[in-house]
């Protein structure tokens, strides 16, 4: 009998756990607590040993060869997975500069006459896929200096969101391809 | 790949992934070996396309949590599947068909009738194959993961000599005074959670290798219940992790190589039971 009662508790814990609501704020993994992240990327702050002003063209120099997240070192899984994890907690990673490798693909909003490109990864079974925008910088002209739909491209840029009529959109932004 | 792989621990979805998958293993071993006995082998597969069809519905629905859904509707199919006994009408491996079958086609029609993704077909081979739920799972997702392992763990340890009577003799146990239908009902629970929990590891349509394979390869050699327990739970969490490791090393889907390795080991105690001859314990 105790063994009975002993079970129900178990398996109301189990159900009432199982059906906890996700807080509104999801903690995602995050990257800063395991990178080296300058406080350049934080907000604009005074750094308090050169008492200037640190800005985005310092950040550059304070990543290894500029970069913090190389995605072109890992494998197709894990390229996922990480982009994934950066859609999804992008407050983590705004202003940090992505290295990553994909397939390009664009859209042209001929009402506004934008043109947008994205570099696309794929899953390790090839079924999933997802990308992120990416701005070049004004040394590129658009669109005959980017790259055409399907070219597999190496974007460097910084990471950064923005709002459009309502939904978040994700970008890298002063991209320059590799 | 050493070093590739040394760097991909540093990221903190991946340390989740590794333990997460390593309790699942577990978990799924442990009720494996009983039912590999009672010959359900194949209720992983039937009640993880039953959680498949309650997740589409809760896609539909816009759930936060689809676990709402997916959870009650597993669990009680479980307890369908698994006590209907000698007297259904309709027997066990036909059940196991008719509602596998019958929840997948009806999960998938609705996802396409009422799609709310984008990407419908990533998601769906997604969750039927497992390629990356492991590695896209929140804390949240892995506090809960850890806690139902834990209490699927204990609870197998406490009614450990209850589980091994109804596996083996049922109705000899109900005579000798246990009552076998609540442990059954309580076994079917169990299943449940775990089928639910390692949808996020191999996906719906492998995990029955999980539940599978890992008491078929220890049965191989060794014989008492305790040993292919304690040895399949050990082999279970070791391909688990050797899969994981490789899948992220090499590319390869998270599933499908969870269960490659799966395969690998059964086929290595094949011959390790072959040469010696079993070990009696």
């Amino acid at each position: 009998m105790r063994r009975f009662v002993a079970f129900c508790i178990v398996l109301s814990m189990m159900l009432t756990i199982a059906g906890c609501d996700q807080p509104q704020v999801e903690t995602y993994p995050s990257m800063t607590a395991y990178l080296a992240v300058p406080e350049v990327y934080q907000t604009a702050v005074t750094n308090p040993q050169q008492d200037q002003p640190v800005t985005a063209e310092m950040a550059f120099t304070n990543g290894e060869n500029g970069i913090d997240i190389d995605l072109t070192v890992l494998s197709s899984t894990m390229v996922y997975s990480m982009v994934y994890c950066m859609l999804t907690a992008p407050d983590e990673y705004t202003g940090m500069v992505v290295k990553m490798r994909g397939l390009s693909s664009s859209f042209h909003d001929e009402d506004n006459d934008i043109w947008y490109y994205a570099c696309v990864v794929q899953d390790a079974t090839a079924c999933c896929q997802q990308g992120i925008e990416y701005e070049l910088t004004d040394d590129y002209a658009c669109p005959d200096d980017y790259p055409v739909d399907g070219q597999d491209i190496c974007v460097i840029g910084t990471f950064d969101t923005y709002l459009d009529n309502g939904n978040t959109y994700y970008v890298l932004r002063e991209g320059r391809l590799e | 790949m050493i070093d590739k792989l040394m760097m991909s621990l540093q990221f903190p979805f991946v340390r989740y992934a590794l333990i997460v998958g390593v309790l699942i293993a577990l978990c799924s071993s442990l009720l494996g070996v009983t039912l590999v006995l009672k010959r359900f082998s194949f209720i992983g597969d039937g009640l993880s396309h039953v959680a498949f069809g309650a997740m589409s519905i809760a896609e539909v629905l816009e759930l936060t949590n689809n676990m709402l859904i997916v959870l009650p509707t597993t669990i009680l199919c479980a307890i369908l599947l698994l006590r209907s006994g000698k007297n259904a009408k309709i027997k066990g491996d036909a059940a196991v068909a008719m509602i596998s079958v019958g929840a997948l086609a009806f999960g998938y029609l609705l996802m396409n009738i009422f799609s709310t993704s984008s990407n419908l077909t990533g998601d769906v081979c997604s969750t039927l194959f497992g390629s990356t739920s492991i590695l896209t799972l929140t804390q949240a997702e892995v506090w809960i993961c850890a806690i139902l392992s834990v209490v699927v763990v204990v609870i197998y340890i406490l009614f450990y000599n209850k589980i091994f009577a109804v596996t083996f003799d049922e109705d000899f146990a109900k005579a000798t005074g246990i009552q076998a239908d609540l442990y059954n009902l309580m076994i079917a629970v169990v299943i449940a959670v775990i089928i639910v929990l390692a949808m996020n590891l191999v996906g719906s349509l492998l995990i029955s290798a999980l539940v599978i394979f890992p008491a078929l390869s220890t049965m191989r050699i060794f014989r008492s219940f305790r040993s292919v327990t304690i040895c399949s739970a050990i082999l279970s969490v070791f391909c688990a992790l050797s899969g994981l490791v490789v899948s992220i090393a090499a590319g390869t889907p998270v599933g499908s190589t969870i269960v490659a390795a799966d395969v690998l080991m059964f086929f290595i105690c094949q011959i390790i039971g072959a040469v010696k001859g079993g070990i009696r314990v």
